[in-house]
């Protein structure tokens, strides 16, 4: 079910961008050089026609060879609805923050910052959400962050005192 | 004479939880508070990830159906429907009547039972001990024992398959869930009689813990905590998924934004609930209950990526699917509705009194298990 109107509104929108346009089953997605996201957002947000007021999901997605931010755009008077990309390299992974334009946008960019370890800049407070302090450089999320195996308990995982009941 | 005056006062820091009896999990506070009035407040998560998207990139679209009854554990069909629902997008499956149906009669019921636990929780946030918990947990015990014949289990019912239903419903299904409803009417009017009009509660809830129109759609709110703020924006309503667009419905909305406003638009929700579960009751007829992709498993979405939301007791439960055209998916990003209400608590708490924290933060009627996933 393509969408027309909003296809035609987000191409005059983003002619001067060097934007690629595509669809997420029924939804227009649009992607966008990486510089220039922060900047699409904001114009989006302030267009009268589309009016982009509410952020419905931002969300970091690991391709084999890029990393993916998807920004899920939403006007609430409108009931518009549509699809922002940007794409950043393995070797280079910063994308623009976009809480300037949305506060709803803080959490969901801490959460992929630590999880896949890609970088918003310009985030007011770049810290950890979900993982503990000591999760310093890795990143859980990644493809090729292993999956825990199962173990089987031995006596020497137990703590010093703990050691040699039980046998 | 005034002493002090000329004295400053220092911000304290006060930590609340994470093992804190009212914080309704392990969530952590940290409040920065001159005197009694709090001046900004961090909220600290993550005691309860569990990593449940990295766990989905592992298992196939059946098995991780199970996963996301544990993402809300309080309403759990609610939450395993953004998932089936994305599948079935992504697939372009249709999905027979009647499994739409007993999907949408499940899921309200579930609202209901989620709502009377907000209920009972938030009236003892208020002050009212043992009472209000007691009333909704009678309701809710209710759902429960219709939940345990439709699917087998009391929580955790991994009932919704890619394609429909797992299993058909009880025969007694429609009958019995008439029974429930005139019950449940009658408990709804019990527990707004005890508590909404209370003066005590109007005294502590009115003008407490408010956020604008502009605040709420600029934070992402979603839910009750997003209607509470006049804002009518309720999913089954904008974007009708299941069969919603035939039903008749109001979506109630709040004025002012503040703790009371958030918890009469539930009181009220649980009543238009009850007033979609007797149009959908009507609207039963025998017929297939899952595509024959359901049930024999074979679930492999065309590579491609789709966002779907519902609105769950919550808010906007949403699901980002993305597939690579294998058995199981290549990335799932949940956003869940806790999550981004809980954003704005910093917001809501500020120039509040340490008092009132708990009370704000039981109005946003936030599940761990769906903020931490």
């Amino acid at each position: 079910m393509p969408d027309p109107e909003m296809e035609a509104l987000l191409k005059e929108l983003y002619a001067p961008f060097d934007a690629e346009f595509g669809y997420a089953v029924d939804e227009v997605s649009v992607l966008i050089p990486r510089e220039r996201i922060a900047e699409a957002c904001s114009l989006a947000k302030a267009d009268e026609r589309l009016g982009f007021d509410y952020l419905r999901c931002l969300a970091v997605v690991e391709y084999p060879d890029h990393f993916q931010v998807s920004y899920m755009l939403y006007s609430t008077g409108k009931g518009h609805k549509a699809m922002l990309k940007a794409v950043a390299p393995k070797d280079d992974p910063a994308f623009p923050s976009v809480t300037c334009v949305w506060k709803g946008a803080d959490w969901h960019e801490r959460e992929g910052a630590e999880l896949f370890g890609v970088t918003f800049s310009g985030h007011p407070d770049p810290k950890h959400l979900l993982l503990f302090d000591e999760f310093e450089g890795v990143y859980p999320m990644r493809k090729d962050y292993p999956f825990e195996e199962v173990v089987e308990w031995t006596d020497e995982m137990s703590a010093p005192w703990e050691q040699g009941y039980e046998k | 004479m005034t002493t002090g005056q000329h004295l400053g006062t220092v911000d304290m820091l006060l930590n609340m939880g994470p093992q804190h009896p009212s914080t309704h999990g392990v969530f952590r506070m940290i409040l920065t508070v001159d005197g009694e009035q709090i001046q900004d407040a961090e909220a600290v998560i993550g005691y309860l990830h569990r990593g449940t998207e990295k766990l989905c990139e592992r298992e196939n679209y059946r098995q991780i159906v199970t996963l996301f009854d544990r993402i809300d554990y309080i309403a759990n069909f609610n939450s395993e429907l953004s998932f089936v629902m994305a599948a079935e997008k992504l697939m372009g499956l249709e999905i027979p009547e009647r499994a739409q149906l007993i999907r949408v009669i499940l899921c309200e019921l579930n609202r209901i039972s989620s709502h009377m636990l907000f209920y009972g929780a938030f009236g003892t946030d208020v002050g009212v001990f043992g009472t209000p918990f007691m009333y909704g947990f009678r309701e809710r015990e209710n759902i429960q024992q219709l939940f345990e014949a439709v699917s087998g289990a009391r929580m955790m019912h991994s009932y919704f398959r890619v394609g429909g239903v797992a299993q058909d419903v009880p025969e007694d299904f429609v009958p019995r869930t008439r029974d429930l409803v005139e019950t449940l009417k009658r408990g709804i009017d019990q527990c707004d009689k005890l508590l909404t009009y209370n003066e005590i509660m109007l005294e502590r809830t009115r003008g407490v813990g408010t956020i604008t129109k502009e605040e709420a759609i600029d934070y992402g709110l979603s839910g009750p905590t997003l209607r509470g703020s006049g804002i009518p924006e309720d999913i089954r309503a904008t974007e009708p998924y299941l069969v919603y667009d035939r039903f008749d419905f109001e979506i109630p909305i709040g004025q002012n934004g503040d703790c009371w406003d958030r918890f009469w638009v539930r009181m009220e929700e649980m009543r238009q609930s009850i007033h979609i579960i007797e149009q959908a009751l009507n609207m039963v007829q025998d017929g297939p209950i899952q595509t024959p992709v359901a049930k024999f498993g074979f679930v492999k979405p065309p590579v491609g990526d789709v966002y779907v939301r519902t609105e769950s007791p919550r808010g906007d439960f949403g699901v980002y699917l993305v597939s690579d055209g294998k058995d199981r998916p290549y990335r799932v990003k949940v956003r869940t509705p806790s999550f981004c209400n809980l954003m704005a608590l910093r917001r809501m708490l500020e120039g509040a009194y340490i008092a009132d924290a708990v009370m704000i933060l039981g109005s946003v009627d936030i599940v761990l298990g769906e903020v931490d996933r």
